[in-house]
């Protein structure tokens, strides 16, 4: 333990060798390298506890409406995975006015699979008289309002509260509209002449 | 010289402002007549509320001795405003489920404390007097501010049967009831 | 020995004084930091700012003693709050006034920063922190808006955690991440809530705390620009120009924080809700999944970068674009300090063109900010003189393109500029 000995500590600490550097240069990066494996390791416990949870998965269980009371030229709102269902009774000159604007339309042709393929079809729906969809605009998800009386220059339909989105009643996207995407339309099927299942279509069950 | 022009401009920003602020809504012309000094008419108006509202609308962040801030007694609100042996420490709840309210009514009477805050008083106001007869909803009433309201006229024994006048958009009276219109 | 006759206090001084830097940091950062002498009105709202966060965290400590973050019970713990807990509509109506005047104080001190060149070299990082604290800030506020579980907090935060699904590839996804549930839920309350209430204050006070350091570190810009370290006493060698922080400023800022105060109070006691503006009216409506309420916008302090949003339209079927503008145009202010090349910092001694393009860009950032209060259907009403695109939209387009050129074109624009000689010391206006 002499001072002698202390120095020449220093001196391989202060003035290390080619082969130290070499070595420490090793350790260093596998000890980064370790690390960084068990940092990830640790995160993933973090970040997969803020995905949704198994009770928020487990809530999607489909629903039965009973579509009896609603009237011609109304809108009925149930609730499916807690958003907002809407049904449209279509009146003939409702539907008869829903032909004539494709031109104004974004996806008039359904590309864009933003429906089962049973809804593909001129209606977007399973019985043309009562439109199904999910209430929530394609936008940004605010659930968009009534406007249902006809004008000369709108046919009736919906309009987004946020940023204006305009949807006609098959729930197909306007020009012009800062939404990209026609209304979802979830799937569903008649139990009845009058109930609807939402969440649930006929080919799921097959 | 920075300075005047800062102001100049935004004048003119002020005009223009001004001239775009016209925003699609029911217009409210009417004005509450509120007057928070007279207590005999604030008590009016907590036992109407006591005895058509409290029904189906609860007010379940208010606590019945509360009413002391309108001049009243904890003796006068139990004898005058509670019915089904509450305490006056209570809050204003109801017994009805909003489930089985959605069921009947078609949609659940919502909770009353705040709604003055979130509509403003205007609106209640207006509201409250602009029902009108209409045999094609299915309680039998429309409202002028409240398009296809689910909620009847509760008050038409105080204030009558309007009518609406499809060409001018305005209410009549067509039967008076036992308040007279002001 | 001489110590003996120390009064109490000196000796309890000098036994702290041995373990832990407490007269040289009151010293270094007080009695003996020298500010400009110069300082005026826009150098209150530092001070005020720090008075602010003060007031956020204790009102929001009492809030928390009372608060539920449960879906079932938010609304009903405020409304609690508000009429059973003494005292309660008080803290509640300091804390959501505190959060607007935040936002207030927040956007004076960066526009001082920007009209006397509080950016440049060698303030850059002081001014990337406070960049950083702004986006915390925003952060915050957006977190603690969903808390009372209004409609207001409800869709606004559908709304904001939606833009995060427009990310090509990854969106629905990293939305879904963000929410922990298909749509806002009693998930996204309950993470809000942590977020709002211990995440971002921690990264909140070591932000200002970094700020405050690096100011220190290079000292005080002020309204000439000029730095008062190159005129040095040359015994003493303090700063001819400067004056020490305390007493000074510490009671000047007496005076600004007596004056605040006085407006805080006056909204929190008179006019909590600010005409709509601080508490919005839709908000005292329980949040309701199914229904968004006819007129949704943010709170005045979002409204600006929210009109860029909604300005920009989408291309083809993507709405990233506008999401990506209005990123920007929060983040553009981080690279002032690299955009600005003019030869002097204040605006004392800049030319006409640079004042134009700052007045230019603080009125458009008014009209846009007033054009997102307004609600979304104003925006499609007025097709008659513009053909199908509305007034309103054209007016944001507009403002939203200057918005951008104050930043994009500030190279070139202060570079051409006829700037004014900068005295050597100081000056008193």
């Amino acid at each position: 333990m002499s001072e002698n000995k202390i120095d020449n500590n220093c001196l391989s600490f202060c003035q290390p060798s080619e082969v130290d550097l070499q070595k420490r240069d090793f350790l260093v990066k596998a000890t980064a390298a370790t690390g960084a494996v068990g940092v990830a390791a640790v995160a993933v416990p973090f970040v997969g506890s803020m995905l949704p949870s198994e009770r928020a998965k487990a809530a999607g269980a489909p629903v039965e409406i009973d579509i009896s009371k609603l009237k011609p030229g109304e809108k009925m709102t149930a609730e499916w995975r807690g958003q907002p269902v809407w049904i449209v009774r279509r009146t003939p000159e409702m539907l008869a006015k829903l032909a004539k604007h494709d031109d104004q339309l974004s996806d008039p042709n359904l590309e864009v699979p933003q429906q089962p393929e049973y809804c593909k079809n001129k209606d977007r729906a399973i019985k043309p008289e009562y439109a199904v969809m999910l209430g929530t605009c394609t936008h940004l998800g605010c659930s968009p309002n009534d406007n249902f009386v006809a004008t000369a220059e709108w046919d009736g339909g919906f309009v987004c509260p946020c940023h204006g989105s305009k949807f006609d009643l098959s729930g197909r996207v306007f020009k012009g509209s800062p939404a990209p995407k026609n209304l979802l339309i979830p799937p569903h099927q008649y139990l009845t002449d009058t109930t609807l299942l939402v969440g649930e279509d006929k080919k799921a069950e097959a | 010289m920075m300075k005047k022009w800062f102001i100049q401009a935004f004048a003119s920003l002020a005009m223009l402002a001004s001239g775009i602020a016209m925003a699609n809504e029911v217009h409210i012309d009417v004005k509450a007549p509120i007057k928070m000094t007279d207590k005999a008419s604030l008590q009016r108006g907590a036992k109407i509320f006591v005895n058509y509202c409290l029904n189906c609308h609860s007010a379940n962040y208010m606590r019945y001795n509360r009413l002391q801030d309108i001049g009243l007694t904890d003796k006068q609100i139990k004898d005058n405003l509670l019915f089904a042996g509450e305490k006056v420490g209570e809050t204003m709840r109801i017994s009805m489920n909003p489930k089985d309210a959605k069921k009947w009514f078609g949609a659940a009477p919502p909770d009353l404390s705040v709604e003055v805050r979130a509509r403003g008083a205007d609106w209640v106001y207006a509201y409250l007097r602009s029902f009108y007869k209409d045999d094609t909803r299915p309680t039998g009433w429309n409202n002028q501010v409240f398009d296809k309201v689910a909620m009847p006229h509760v008050l038409y024994e105080l204030q009558g049967v309007q009518v609406l006048d499809h060409e001018t958009h305005t209410l009549k009276l067509e039967k008076a009831g036992k308040l007279n219109p002001i | 020995m001489a110590t003996n006759k120390k009064p109490i206090a000196a000796g309890v001084l000098d036994w702290v004084d041995a373990r832990f830097p407490l007269t040289s940091t009151i010293k270094g950062h007080l009695t003996e930091y020298y500010a400009p002498k110069n300082f005026n009105f826009w150098y209150f709202f530092g001070s005020l700012a720090l008075l602010v966060l003060v007031l956020q965290i204790v009102t929001g400590i009492f809030l928390t003693m009372n608060y539920k973050p449960d879906a079932e019970l938010a609304f009903a713990s405020v409304e609690y709050i508000m009429r059973d807990v003494f005292g309660g509509n008080i803290i509640r109506y300091m804390h959501s006034t505190g959060a607007s005047m935040f936002f207030v104080v927040v956007y004076l001190h960066m526009f001082r920063g920007i009209i006397y060149g509080s950016y440049r070299n060698p303030r850059e990082l002081i001014w990337l922190f406070g960049v950083g604290i702004f986006l915390v800030l925003m952060g915050e506020a957006f977190f603690g808006y969903l808390l009372p579980w209004g409609q207001m907090s409800y869709w606004g935060a559908q709304v904001i955690v939606n833009l995060f699904s427009t990310v090509p590839f990854i969106g629905p996804d990293l939305s879904e991440w963000l929410r922990g549930d298909y749509l806002v839920s009693d998930a996204t309350l309950n993470r809000f809530f942590a977020f709002h209430v211990i995440a971002l204050p921690l990264v909140l006070l070591g932000l200002v705390a970094v700020h405050i350091v690096a100011l220190h570190e290079v000292g005080s810009n002020n309204p000439d620009g000029v730095e008062i370290k190159k005129n040095k006493d040359k015994e003493t060698g303090i700063p001819l120009d400067g004056i020490p922080f305390h007493p000074y400023y510490s009671v000047k800022d007496m005076v600004g924080v007596v004056v605040f105060l006085m407006v805080f109070f006056a909204i929190v006691f008179f006019m909590p809700e600010m005409g709509g503006y601080f508490l919005e009216a839709n908000n005292f409506i329980p949040a309701d999944p199914l229904k968004t309420p006819p007129h949704i916008a943010p709170v005045w302090y979002f409204t600006p970068y929210y009109s860029i949003l909604r300005a920009v339209p989408p291309i083809g079927i993507s709405q990233f674009p506008g999401v990506v503008a209005m990123g920007l145009s929060v983040v553009a202010f981080a690279f002032l300090p690299w955009l600005d090349k003019s030869p002097v910092k204040s605006i004392r001694y800049r030319g006409k063109l640079y004042k134009r393009w700052l007045a230019a860009f603080v009125i458009s950032f008014v009209i846009l900010g007033y054009l997102g209060t307004v609600p979304g259907d104003v925006w499609g009403q007025f097709g008659s003189w513009l053909g199908r695109a509305d007034r309103a939209t054209v007016l944001a387009r507009i403002c939203a393109v200057v918005y951008f050129a104050f930043f994009a074109l500030m190279p070139w624009y202060t570079k051409k500029d006829q700037t004014k000689p900068v005295p050597e010391r100081v000056t008193y206006k």
